[in-house]
């Protein structure tokens, strides 16, 4: 299951290509997973954009994991968003790219610690969400 | 930060970034400002 975060580092980034096209990402997840995701019945995670702008910048490149909540079940990936993707450069692809590659880092970080998740629920809403944002393009 | 999105608005050192919290809750109150300068906002506009 996955819960989308974005975090904008401007006020100039509201209402952009990229701010669109996250803000529809989540709007997705949300009607595409079930509504109890989080009552720590099974793990998912929350996948956190953080896009560069004139106030802050991502303080890594890729991927960070960050915290684990065990009690809801919920495991927090950093996405950092390159400059050339704030900027409006191939958004759709690298939402779809990114958002799978968190999966598959979760997906390693939940074996190690012998918790059961569903690649394959998180894969249906990648693939919800891709459609969505190739309609919108197209 | 599940289902949620944010934009920084303002950067600097904490002193500095609470006194603009304070103006901007003092000016534009909100339903969850539950400090007491946003009360004494609210009822000076009564």
């Amino acid at each position: 299951m996955i819960a989308i975060g974005n975090h904008f580092g401007g006020p100039e980034l509201k209402d952009s290509q990229i701010d669109t096209c996250l803000s529809r990402s989540t709007s997705v997840a949300i009607r595409e997973r079930s509504p109890n995701y989080n009552d720590g019945a099974e793990a998912w995670i929350n996948p956190i954009f953080i896009v560069p702008g004139s106030i802050s910048k991502p303080d890594f490149e890729g991927y960070k994991l960050g915290h684990f909540s065990k009690k809801e079940k919920g495991l927090v990936v950093q996405i950092a968003v390159p400059q050339s993707i704030a900027d409006g450069e191939g958004i759709p692809e690298f939402i779809g790219t990114s958002l799978r590659e968190a999966v598959r880092l979760a997906a390693a970080h939940f074996a190690s610690k012998g918790i059961s998740f569903s690649t394959l629920k998180a894969e249906k809403i990648i693939l919800a969400i891709e459609a969505e944002l190739e309609q919108k393009a197209g | 930060m599940a289902d949620k999105t944010y934009f920084e608005v303002a950067t600097g050192p904490r002193v500095d970034m609470l006194t603009l919290e304070r103006q901007m809750v003092t000016a534009n109150p909100g339903p969850l400002n539950l400090e007491p300068w946003a009360n004494a906002a609210r009822a000076a506009e009564r």
